[in-house]
């Protein structure tokens, strides 16, 4: 209300005005639905591979943004309402780099990757671990500051501009028939998808990760069986945010960077997270790919904003006929 | 006794003072009523009955729409507006709160519920174009009191005090009837207070449908003082997570705690702004992040537990 909001509507922070789609440079034929109704139709059928493309390069980021809050959730209890604010900050970091270094997104990927770890990495030390055994509403209130903060310091460091981030690939188009995606899409939806099956992989197949899981399962028996919990929660806190920075160089190219744009995420994420079942891992993956297509394909039936609504209605609706989501409740 | 007592006391104070102050100030004074209002609403879902709601602006933003509407578009007298805001304000609170409560949603699961149904509200009032679409609505200056509008701002402070001093009438009301301890058993332990008979579903809706009604009454004020309304500022995010902000700062566990969070955070906020809003967009709400993790940090029993009189773990 008045004094919250008026100010916020005129600097965008936090406020998902426009949410994470709308955030994209190329929105294939949104508006086709306003046209007459059999000629719409068939344009509308015609526009259906591209819309599923789309939805299809959304969903492969929103997976991977929700594997990294699935992570976190799956093995530290904690949900994290700060977690896309730190995709923003990758991005941020990623248009620094462009600007002020002149590097491509691409390079620019080792220095966001490491830095938006280390600030993983302080994040829980300073924030995260304490609030581990506070009440449920208490863990809740403190990730909300978090990323009130952390937004904000964005909208006053870098104004509520909407930047782009120059890369010498966003202009490459790829055509597969009628179908038109952005090369840097399709190279962030690949790694996207090999990084969530990597992890998958990492936590299932390797030494470190069943400590992780044992961690997760069962924290006095595995403190008991020797596993140094601390360190497990910090390192898949680390995993979980980590990634986004993996992921903000690569989106980059065609996403634009503002200091709301991590909400847009965060919201998205909490909807493929429940979705695809707290915690669990192929759920995200698969529930990312699901609410992409749903945002996609609603996008180009309704036009306008009113596909939002109907995420939200999925949303609304599993929360409370399927809270568990697809996938039962399985940890990771 | 103690609290209602001070509080009381300073909501006649702020009354009489209220035509000697400068217009800022008055200004001030209508936003932490308002404020002060929507954050006690708050309280009696999230800290009484201890379920966290994070879609508040639901509620302010259906009782501001509902009365605006209603006005503009079936000229319907404020005066009424802002009873029928009320009343529709308790009827989403106990829609909201029967689909949600039957399911048995708790914790995370209910504040993404809330902060989903409100989102969803957002966008379902910005298709709307009898509503105004994303555009919002305009009501049209028309002072006289018989519109609902004042010449001055002492009337709208008077209107604010008023709204005010009735939640917190209900919340005593509430605290020493039967009702305040169905309230506090459900927050403490529900499966006990289920074993003790207390129907805990239905209690649960009940607390969501006078939150909602008391959280409406302060959008119409707001709607009427400002004479504008859009989705963003009255069913916003911001609007839910400040009601929770000055609630937890203020204090969950003690019953006029929210009050004391909206009397100290707001002048800060508007002193941030006015002194350093030019050059630091949102500089306030990085003040508002910090003092909520420190808050949750040092003092989880907020301002009113550190002051220690003024706390009282259970309702007095």
């Amino acid at each position: 209300m008045s004094n919250g909001a008026l100010t916020l509507g005129a600097s965008g922070a936090l406020v998902p005005a426009e949410h994470s789609k709308s955030g994209r440079k190329h929105v294939a034929g949104g508006s086709v639905a306003s046209a007459g109704s059999e000629l719409a139709l068939t344009a509308l059928l015609s526009l259906l591979p591209q819309a599923l493309a789309d939805g299809l390069m959304l969903g492969a980021v929103y997976a991977i943004v929700a594997v990294g809050l699935t992570i976190a959730f799956g093995v530290l209890r904690i949900v994290n309402f700060a977690h896309g604010d730190f995709l923003a900050i990758g991005l941020y970091l990623t248009y620094i780099g462009a600007t002020w270094l002149g590097l491509d997104p691409y390079l620019s990927l080792v220095l966001v990757l490491p830095l938006v770890t280390l600030m993983a990495a302080f994040t829980y030390r300073v924030l995260i671990a304490p609030a581990l055994h506070a009440p449920e509403h208490n863990q809740i209130v403190v990730t909300l500051g978090l990323s009130l903060v952390l937004q904000n310091v964005m909208l006053a460091l870098f104004t509520a501009d909407v930047h782009t981030v120059p890369a010498a690939i966003s202009s490459h188009i790829l055509k597969f028939g009628n179908v038109f995606v952005q090369a840097a899409a399709v190279i962030a939806s690949v790694v996207s998808i090999a990084i969530c099956l990597s992890l998958y992989w990492f936590l299932r197949r390797t030494d470190l990760g069943r400590r992780i899981r044992a961690a997760a399962q069962d924290r006095d028996a595995a403190l008991m069986c020797g596993v140094d919990v601390d360190r497990m929660y910090l390192l898949a806190f680390c995993i979980g945010v980590g990634s986004l920075g993996l992921v903000a160089p690569l989106i980059a190219p065609f996403n634009y960077v503002s200091p709301g744009v991590g909400a847009n995420f965060t919201l998205a994420a909490f909807i493929v997270v429940v979705l695809g079942s707290m915690g669990n891992f192929i759920g995200a993956l698969c529930g990312g790919f699901i609410i992409g297509l749903v945002e996609a394909v609603g996008g180009l039936v309704t036009g306008g904003s009113v596909n939002f609504v109907i995420t939200y209605a999925i949303f609304i609706l599993f929360l409370l006929f399927k809270p568990e989501g697809l996938f039962g409740g399985s940890r990771p | 006794m103690t609290q209602a007592r001070i509080v009381a006391i300073a909501i006649g104070f702020a009354a009489i003072a209220a035509p000697l102050l400068p217009a800022y100030g008055q200004h001030i004074l209508i936003l932490v009523a308002l404020y002060g209002s929507i954050a006690l609403s708050w309280n009696i879902l999230g800290g009484m009955t201890g379920q966290m709601s994070l879609g508040h602006a639901l509620f302010v933003g259906g009782g501001a729409y509902a009365a605006t509407a209603l006005y503009l578009n079936l000229g319907v007298n404020p005066w009424i507006g802002l009873l029928a805001a009320t009343l529709f304000g308790g009827a989403l609170g106990a829609a909201l709160g029967y689909v949600v409560f039957r399911r048995k949603l708790s914790g995370v699961y209910f504040a993404l519920v809330t902060l989903a149904v409100a989102e969803m509200a957002l966008h379902v009032v910005s298709n709307i174009a009898a509503l105004g679409g994303a555009n919002g609505l305009a009501i049209p200056a028309r002072p006289d009191v018989a519109n609902f509008q004042f010449t001055s701002k002492v009337g709208f402070c008077y209107a604010a005090l008023t709204v005010l001093a009735i939640v917190c009438a209900s919340i005593l009301t509430i605290s020493r009837s039967r009702l305040g301890y169905v309230f506090l058993s459900i927050r403490e332990n529900e499966r006990s207070a289920a074993a003790l008979g207390i129907d805990v579903v239905q209690g649960k809706v009940i607390a969501s449908a006078i939150s909602g009604a008391l959280a409406a009454m302060a959008g119409p004020i707001y709607a009427n003082y400002v004479l504008f309304i859009d989705p963003e500022s009255v069913l916003g995010i911001q609007l839910s997570i400040d009601a929770l902000l000055f609630a937890f700062v203020g204090g969950l566990g003690s019953l006029f705690g929210p009050l004391l969070g909206a009397v100290v955070l707001v002048p800060l906020t508007e002193m941030l702004r006015t002194y350093l809003g030019g050059q630091l967009a949102g500089i306030h709400l990085i003040a508002y992040g910090i003092i909520l993790i420190l808050v949750m940090r040092l003092a989880p029993q907020g301002l009113a537990g550190l002051i220690g009189g003024f706390s009282a773990r259970r309702p007095a």
